[in-house]
């Protein structure tokens, strides 16, 4: 029996969804295997590079991206600060850490550079959404906002920084976390002195085993404790490969479902002609069918 | 050969927006997948540029453009439209899933009130195809008048479209590189210019498209011909009329406005009749009862011709022509038509039909059987008692007995067009009989 799509149709789409999962899969095989232009592949790790300073792995990657996205965060709210701070002294401040900023990202564009890790424009969708609870405020309430949610903020950047710092084997993260994490600290240290710093609505310390940010407070985090706690190399990772047989059973199951549907429309048309009065409307009709006033009428 | 050429280039444009950004963006997005980028989040990003790419097809294809409708049918374009919305739901089910997957905390993008623009975008666009596609399922469930039916999925589409659009705009993500900016850009204007064809051009150039009323003439209590020629006067002298080939159909309005109310006929004249053309409507339905009423000059709008069941597409030894009903109008332009071409090769019509007063333009194809080498056989399904003809329902040893030999039977071209479970029957008749399934032709369709 004849479908209603041509065979043509049913192949490209198919073909495309095929087509897409291949280019990717292959582009980010051969993107996470070969690193950047600069470094050669680690065949004892996944995800790890040689770079002329030494391993780069993705905790420091995603650290490159945190402190990229904290700081276009705090840029942006800073230069806010300015302009509608209501307190001298929160605009004072906001003057120093919007310079500290520019600085910072000097220098994470100069590192990033270096080690060829692409950065974001934009910061976290949480980051994005206190900025725009922020523009929402004025007066005093701006003024507690901003210090309160950038305090936050920091505090949640600090402890990666350190983590990094900690085990990094790139001698360029090392020196740049070391450098990133004097500026958080001090800006931490600008925001507590306002006095607007509501310290029992900070997250709690974690206990020192687990001193670890919990995942759901920043979109990032999760990532870069996964990456920080990730095998150095010479292990292996197993969560893309993880990921890569979830996403082929995904596709698989997508491709069947396609392929039900190519055949969807035989199989109501075998119905049809079972029972005459749930056809479809047609021209020819001899006699209305119940259903006829809700379809367009070809007779 | 021009039929084939569309065929070949409406597939390969199809198949280069599906592929075109699918191929573009990993190449220009590569880089950023070095950015710890994950893969779910990498195979999110192509699942959504596919639903895309699809989106922009399934937009197209309704358009009534009528290149596409004489390529695929009416059938084979509302057939693809389909396939390709519930194959755009699961593309976007799947985006949703992965976007989840790569980061658990993106689960904070379903919170309307907080999450970025973006994403209630992305939200909005989701809800309107779920809505969309739900109202398509269960369209004889919902009790909606059909006019009603196709505005509500008309708001629908518009609303998926248009979120759509907005995500991939404040997401700011793909659109920064001035490749993928550029091919965004040519998609959307696609859209647009295709979506003003159908919602502005069309409806204006309905000024341009009027026909008035020359004679209703009643054929049965129930069917009557619409017999409509151009409107002429000082500023549209010289009009042409409606060029169609035998077959096909063409949508009727009463005013010149997108709001008004319009449903597609069949033409049942000949191609060569001149400035005249008729429609033979059977008056069952609320808009063919207006048309019923409609007096001698009165304006009716036609967008047409549109439709691939037609002779003209196909090289053929004969014709068989099976039809139901007021299904015999298609026949009665093709064996009009054929009559003033002075068609010699033989032709086959069999009409089913319930009593004999349902059998329509008996007379005239006794006339036409004189002038065509026509083999006609009626059916009755509810004959009486004096009845001497074929009873019954339409069978394969019917049809073998009205058919020329296997190899013969093979060379023919077969028109059905009638209720469903004839068509349906039939199909299965033919497909007993090993008849190749592109001689058969039918354009049984469902608009909603």
């Amino acid at each position: 029996m004849r479908s209603p799509v041509p065979r043509f149709v049913r192949w490209a789409v198919a073909l495309a969804v095929i087509v897409a999962l291949t280019v990717t899969v292959f582009q980010y095989w051969a993107t996470s295997q070969y690193g950047t232009a600069s470094a050669y592949h680690n065949p004892q790790g996944t995800g790890w590079t040689q770079t002329q300073w030494g391993p780069l792995g993705p905790a420091d990657r995603d650290l490159l991206v945190m402190i990229r996205q904290a700081d276009l965060c705090g840029g942006s709210s800073g230069r806010q600060a300015q302009q509608q701070g209501n307190s001298v002294g929160v605009r004072t401040i906001a003057k120093r850490i919007g310079a500290d900023n520019g600085d910072l990202d000097n220098q994470i564009r100069s590192v990033a550079g270096k080690l060829g890790v692409p950065l974001p424009d934009q910061p976290t969708v949480a980051q994005q959404s206190w900025l725009r609870e922020l523009s929402g405020r004025s007066g005093p309430d701006f003024d507690r906002t901003f210090a309160q949610r950038l305090r936050v903020t920091d505090g949640e950047v600090l402890p990666v920084i350190t983590s990094v710092r900690a085990g990094t084997r790139n001698e360029l993260i090392r020196s740049f976390a070391a450098t990133a994490a004097v500026l958080i600290n001090r800006h931490m240290e600008y925001l507590e002195r306002t006095g607007l710093v509501d310290y029992s609505r900070l997250p709690e310390p974690l206990p020192p085993a687990e001193s670890v940010p919990p995942a759901s407070q920043q979109q990032h985090i999760d990532q870069v404790v996964n990456a920080a706690a990730a095998p150095p190399p010479g292990s292996t990772g197993g969560n893309d490969v993880t990921a890569l047989v979830a996403a082929l059973i995904m596709i698989a199951a997508l491709l069947v479902a396609l392929g039900l549907l190519g055949t969807a429309g035989r199989r109501v048309r075998q119905a049809g002609g079972v029972r005459q009065t749930n056809g479809p409307q047609h021209r020819g009709s001899s006699r209305r069918p119940p259903q006829r006033r809700h379809a367009a009428q070809r007779w | 050969m021009r039929h084939h050429l569309e065929r070949t280039l409406w597939a390969t444009a199809f198949l280069a927006v599906l592929l075109a950004p699918v191929l573009l963006a990993p190449v220009l997005h590569g880089p950023r997948i070095r950015n710890g980028s994950s893969l779910l989040s990498e195979l999110s990003v192509g699942m959504g540029l596919l639903a895309t790419s699809m989106l922009v097809c399934t937009v197209v294809l309704p358009s009534r453009l009528r290149s596409l409708t004489r390529t695929f049918g009416i059938e084979g374009v509302l057939g693809i439209h389909r396939f390709v919305g519930l194959a755009i739901t699961l593309l976007v089910g799947l985006h949703v899933v992965l976007v989840v997957a790569a980061n658990p905390a993106n689960v904070a993008l379903f919170d309307v009130v907080h999450a970025p623009d973006r994403a209630r975008a992305a939200l909005g666009a989701t809800v309107a195809l779920g809505a969309l596609i739900v109202q398509t399922v269960l369209r004889r469930r919902l009790r909606h008048r059909y006019e009603v039916w196709r505005w509500v999925h008309v708001v629908l589409a518009a609303a998926v479209l248009v979120l759509s659009g907005l995500h991939i705009w404040w997401l700011n993500h793909l659109v920064r590189d001035a490749a993928m900016r550029a091919l965004f850009t040519v998609l959307a204007v696609g859209v647009l210019v295709v979506l003003a064809y159908r919602w502005v051009w069309l409806p204006l150039r309905g000024t341009r498209r009027e026909y008035v009323v020359r004679e209703i003439r009643p054929e049965t209590p129930t069917v009557s011909t619409l017999v409509l020629e151009p409107r002429r006067n000082g500023a549209r002298r010289g009009y042409r009329s409606l060029a169609f080939a035998p077959g096909q159909f063409a949508w009727l309005r009463l005013h010149p406005s997108i709001w008004a109310q319009e449903h597609p006929f069949t033409i049942a004249s000949s191609a060569h009749l001149g400035l005249w053309t008729e429609f033979t409507i059977r008056h069952s339905g609320d808009f063919t009862r207006q048309l019923r009423l409609l007096r001698p000059g009165s304006p009716v709008w036609v967008d047409g011709p549109h439709g691939a069941f037609t002779l003209d597409l196909h090289r053929t030894t004969g014709l068989v022509m099976i039809a139901g009903g007021v299904g015999i109008t298609p026949m009665m332009s093709m064996l009009r038509t054929l009559a003033h071409r002075r068609d010699r090769r033989p032709h086959r019509l069999l009409m089913v039909a319930r009593t004999i007063d349902d059998l329509l333009f008996r007379a005239e194809i006794r006339r036409l059987q004189q002038r065509l080498d026509l083999t006609v056989v009626e059916l009755l399904r509810q004959p009486p008692p004096s009845w001497t003809g074929a009873s019954g329902t339409v069978g394969a040893e019917l049809l073998t007995a009205l058919l020329p030999g296997e190899f013969r039977r093979n060379q023919l071209d077969y028109y059905l067009c009638g209720p469903p479970a004839l068509v349906t029957d039939v199909l299965t008749v033919l497909e007993e009989l090993d008849i190749p399934q592109p001689r058969i032709h039918t354009e049984q369709f469902d608009f909603v």
